[in-house]
């Protein structure tokens, strides 16, 4: 029997725990993608090691669909895992956890084709590609070079797998609501109505008006706990700035040529999260860097 | 060793390079180690060229080359080692000084072993040494991670702890001379002989012994290395299976009529597998209702599958796939093409649907939000400036016999943007224009506005075809007009590798749909009219129009001389067909091809020197009117009155563009000009007579520049470089011209 949503879940965490993951929860306010948990954004930033997974419920308003489209999803998730710095056997070690979930590589045509990843919001931009299995694009693979508009260096690999698409594929089942979850409940069952609502809100019924207000106060906010050197509670500004945004822009309520402006407000913000944090960290003397990483993973 | 020199192999193993990179990547590498290994003087004189030495390899895990007819050792040389001036080095009574000795220690030499030799800084000591050749291992150990480390590509990494860059991790490295490794480190690791076949199917890393048989040693690890040996294997998959299913590789949307097969696709695929396997699958027959545009690229775009077309035209309900495998055992892989296609066509037809809730013109209304260029404005004004510009192109296409309706034009103009606002334009980019033109017929506009839409951003390429209709073709002059007036306008000229909006390729294609569709008018004023179109646009710090239309013109005079050379003109023809003109791109053309053609006729090199001496003749001169009265000799007269004969039946020609007979005419001066030379003084002493003859040459001159400068044409003998400056009045030769 092919795994279910939350066994294919299970199975992850407990392989990359085995690869000496710290097993880390989804972060409570609301991301465009798993990148963007801060355990992500900051510790790939510096010089110290570090492994880490956790499943990213990944909020993506444009993409709703009223729960009316087969593979669309304004929310969707994300198992994100961060191997830094990178190790020589990242592939190999992605490859046997497809064999984690029940996947005989030898049995299906995987491959490793080019998609090299920015995110302008988070001065962000990596090298990979996006893996396809049988055609399918089942994960984001990509080697971090810039975040925070830092260059890196150790390198960290990012490895995102598309679980519904995985699950789905299984399965093979052609709507993702009718994936079981758990056994005797559906996907639709858990998350029908939330899709429902949220495309509702995102594309009918937001107040355009306050979320313009809320995207200023929240830059505000942030610019001034930066100021007071709180990186991480700043760090939370410029998140529901993008997460405001990207609903404006759900509601058709930013034009082409704002976009720019608006993602250039939410970048000034992680980058100076991102700068602020790096000193910190060098003046409390890069603490992980003093013992061995979670799970040994320190080079 | 064999008798014809030893071969080399190095094969670098990376994590999976992108599929566009990799035959430019072979490229590179190939030329560049075989350079080294020629300029380190290891390459055996067989009087081959040294570039039958070379094979490459490579897939999507791999570059390798291979380089045959190797010398073990470089050959011995005599180097001399050039000391300090004799003066220095030998005293008044020539016994060596300090500075000589020291100079023989140095060099490893005894004093008695100087020699005195000439240098441009006077007589030097020198020593003479014999070098001896290093061995190949030792000079390919260098050369070849400097090679690597040269190599570019054009998104690169880093990775891990290190400091290297590369287009992926590096993984492992194989250099072999012979049987022997070549002891060699790069990006951190060090050169042996094994490496990897197929990541899935390949098992455990291979030796390679001999490097005659890599090729061999990885196609048992199922890896096809040779790039050609792998198209051809895909090739001939899909034919097989292609006929299998009774149809054939349907072309790529946007393909000329009547093409068949998807080169472009076919060569992707080739770089994105080591050892390839063509798959047939099946998709439901109901999705055979979405357009076959989009339905080919909902296959090929994300899925890179190929599409199947019937023989009676239609497509199939079936398409090939090649993965990266030697079979598919379970079947799995065919169901997950299956699933994935299945999957994105329903979103295609999403999207299809959305789209067609509001008819095209609703879908322009959005083109004010849609930026054409942030410092130009949106694509609703952008079609405003279209319309006027496309109405005033239509007088010169009604004169070339293509009359077109004015509100044609105006309602293709208007719609022609409006799938840059569909769902599924979004999705596919590369549909764009075709997918308006499909709209637009569902919404019942007629068929030549469906088609202008369609046509209108043709040609995309050199070799793309241009529209085939009169009504395409204005729109897509409008666009690129009003693009280039915009772009120049910025102060942008493109220049060496950078031309971010495309410009020659958009000014070429402009001159191509004009020739084609024989259109004359006056670039300049149609320059004009696009450049106008942004007045009103207030544009941030433009510079002015004046100067991006001087600006414009130069860059087309650029494109038109490229045009000409590369349909295999003279380029001395081209220039000399410029020379008198390039404000009519279509007829500049046309007098490139007749002079081309014609100066290999009788007595045109007669042409050519008497142009170049009038021009001499005239240069630094003043114009001159021609007073008739003050011509009295023979020969002056007689040429007088051939060059007003000529002038109406010049004129009749160039009416009607004919610029063979236009040079008949031309050339039927040649004999009243050589008489004139033979027997007349140009520069005579009396000022009315010189006068005379000066304006009588320079109404030759103006006869001639109506076809061309012919005194651009390099005459044999000549040397190229000084004909061309020697036309320029600041480099006179003249004085006593006969």
């Amino acid at each position: 029997m092919p795994l279910n949503f939350q066994q294919l879940i299970l199975a992850l965490q407990e392989y990359w725990a085995r690869q000496g993951a710290v097993l880390q929860q989804p972060y409570d306010v609301e991301v465009g993608a798993g990148t963007m948990h801060p355990d992500t954004f900051f510790r790939v930033l510096g010089p110290e090691p570090w492994r880490v997974a956790y499943c990213s419920p990944s909020r993506r308003p444009v993409d709703g669909r009223y729960g009316q489209n087969p593979f669309r999803l304004y929310r969707h998730y994300q198992f994100q895992v961060i191997l830094k710095p990178s190790p020589p056997d990242a592939q190999d070690l992605y490859l046997k956890s497809l064999s984690a979930f029940g996947i005989d590589p030898r049995d299906h045509d995987i491959r490793f084709e080019e998609d090299n990843w920015e995110s302008p919001t988070l001065g962000a931009a990596g090298v990979g590609w996006q893996v396809s299995m049988d055609g399918m694009e089942i994960t984001q693979f990509t080697y971090f070079q810039q975040a925070g508009g830092c260059e890196l260096s150790p390198i960290a690999a990012e490895i995102t797998y598309g679980v519904e698409r995985i699950c789905m594929f299984l399965n093979d089942v052609r709507n993702v609501f009718d994936l079981e979850w758990a056994p005797g409940v559906s996907y639709g069952d858990v998350r029908l109505q939330e899709e429902v609502e949220f495309s509702r809100h995102n594309f009918e019924a937001a107040s355009v008006e306050r979320l313009l207000r809320i995207f200023q106060e929240h830059e505000a906010e942030g610019r001034e706990l930066l100021g007071a050197g709180l990186v991480l509670p700043a760090y939370d500004c410029a998140l529901r700035c993008s997460h405001t945004f990207n609903v404006l822009e759900a509601r058709g309520a930013i034009s082409v040529t704002e976009r720019t402006g608006f993602i250039q407000r939410v970048r000034r913000l992680a980058v100076g999260c991102a700068k602020e944090y790096l000193k910190g960290r060098e003046a409390a003397g890069w603490p992980l860097l003093r013992r061995s990483a979670p799970g040994g993973a320190a080079s | 060793m064999s008798a014809t020199g030893a071969t080399f192999l190095l094969e670098i193993s990376t994590e999976e390079i992108p599929a566009r990179m990799i035959d430019g990547a072979l490229r590179d590498l190939g030329r560049s180690v075989l350079q080294e290994i020629e300029a380190a003087g290891l390459l055996a004189a067989t009087g081959a060229a040294a570039s039958s030495r070379l094979r490459s390899f490579g897939t999507p895990r791999r570059l390798a080359v291979e380089v045959t007819g190797i010398l073990d050792r470089q050959p011995d040389a005599e180097q001399e080692a050039i000391g300090p001036s004799v003066t220095i080095a030998y005293d008044a009574r020539g016994t060596p000084t300090r500075a000589a000795e020291g100079f023989a220690r140095a060099q490893g030499a005894t004093v008695a072993e100087l020699r005195t030799i000439a240098t441009p800084k006077g007589d030097c000591i020198a020593v003479r040494r014999l070098v001896r050749g290093r061995a190949a291992g030792e000079v390919l150990a260098e050369l070849v991670p400097e090679v690597l480390g040269r190599m570019t590509f054009p998104k690169m990494m880093r990775w891990g702890s290190g400091t290297f860059r590369f287009v992926r991790p590096v993984h492992g490295l194989v250099a072999l001379l012979e049987r022997d490794e070549v002891p060699l480190t790069f990006a951190g690791v060090r050169a042996g002989r094994a490496t990897s076949g197929h990541r899935q199917r390949g098992g455990a890393p291979i030796v390679i012994d001999d490097p005659r048989r890599y090729v061999e040693r990885l196609r048992e690890a199922m890896v096809l290395a040779d790039p050609a040996e792998r198209g051809r294997a895909i090739e001939r998959g899909l034919e097989e299976q292609a006929r299998a299913s009774g149809g054939r590789v349907a072309a790529p949307p946007g393909a000329p009529p009547g093409a068949t097969g998807d080169p472009a696709l076919l060569a992707e695929v080739t770089h994105l597998v080591e050892w390839p396997l063509v798959i047939a699958g099946e998709i439901d027959a109901a999705f055979l209702d979405l357009p076959e545009e989009i339905l080919v690229t909902a296959m090929r775009h994300h899925q890179k599958f190929f599409a199947l077309r019937a023989e009676s035209g239609r497509l199939l309900n079936r398409f090939l796939a090649v993965a990266n495998a030697s079979e598919d055992r379970t079947g799995a892989i065919r169901r997950g093409y299956e699933w994935v296609l299945r999957a994105r066509l329903v979103d295609a037809r999403f999207f299809h649907d959305e789209d067609r809730k509001a008819p095209l013109r609703r879908h322009a209304e959005g083109l004010g939000r849609v930026t054409f260029h942030e410092r130009l404005g949106s694509y609703a004004g952008k079609l405003d400036r279209m319309a006027t510009v496309a109405d005033g192109l239509l007088p010169a296409f009604a004169a070339a016999g293509l009359r077109l309706d004015a509100g044609t034009v105006r309602e293709a103009v208007q719609l022609c943007k409006a799938d840059l606002t569909t769902q599924i334009v979004k999705e596919f980019p590369e549909l764009e224009g075709i997918v308006g033109g499909l709209y637009a017929a569902a919404d019942g506009a007629s068929a030549q506005v469906a088609e202008a839409i369609r046509e209108h951003y043709l040609p995309r390429g050199v070799d793309d075809p241009l529209p085939s209709g009169a009504a395409g073709a204005v729109v897509s002059l409008a666009d690129r007009l009003d693009t280039q007036a915009g772009i120049f306008l910025l102060g942008i000229v493109p220049t060496g590798s950078r031309d971010p909006y495309g410009l020659r390729r958009s000014v070429l294609g402009a001159c191509r749909i004009l020739i084609d569709k024989g259109i004359h008018l006056k670039l300049s004023e149609t320059l004009d009219a696009a450049l106008a179109g942004y007045a009103a646009a207030q544009v941030s710090e433009a510079i002015p129009a004046a100067a991006a239309r001087a600006a414009l013109l130069e860059f087309y005079r650029g494109r038109l001389e490229h045009l000409g050379e590369t349909a295999g003109l003279r380029p001395d023809s081209v220039r000399a067909a410029l020379g008198a003109g390039a404000d009519d791109p279509c007829d500049a053309w046309l007098r490139m091809k007749a002079l081309d053609a014609a100066r290999d006729g009788a007595g045109f090199e007669a042409l050519a020197l008497a142009h170049k001496r009038i021009k001499n003749i005239l240069s630094g001169q003043q114009p001159q009117d021609l007073h008739r009265n003050d011509l009295r000799e023979k020969a002056e007269l007689g040429l007088d009155r051939a060059v007003r004969e000529a002038g109406p039946a010049l004129e009749a020609a160039l009416r009607t563009h004919d610029y063979a007979e236009a040079l008949r005419t031309i050339a039927r001066l040649r004999g009243d000009l050589e008489r004139f030379f033979d027997e007349v003084l140009v520069m005579a002493p009396e000022p009315a007579v010189r006068a005379a003859r000066l304006a009588l040459l320079q109404s030759i001159a103006d006869l001639f520049l109506r076809v061309g400068d012919f005194s651009e044409i390099v005459l044999e003998g000549e040397p190229a470089a000084t004909a061309a400056k020697r036309t320029r009045p600041d480099s006179p030769r003249t004085g006593r011209e006969r």
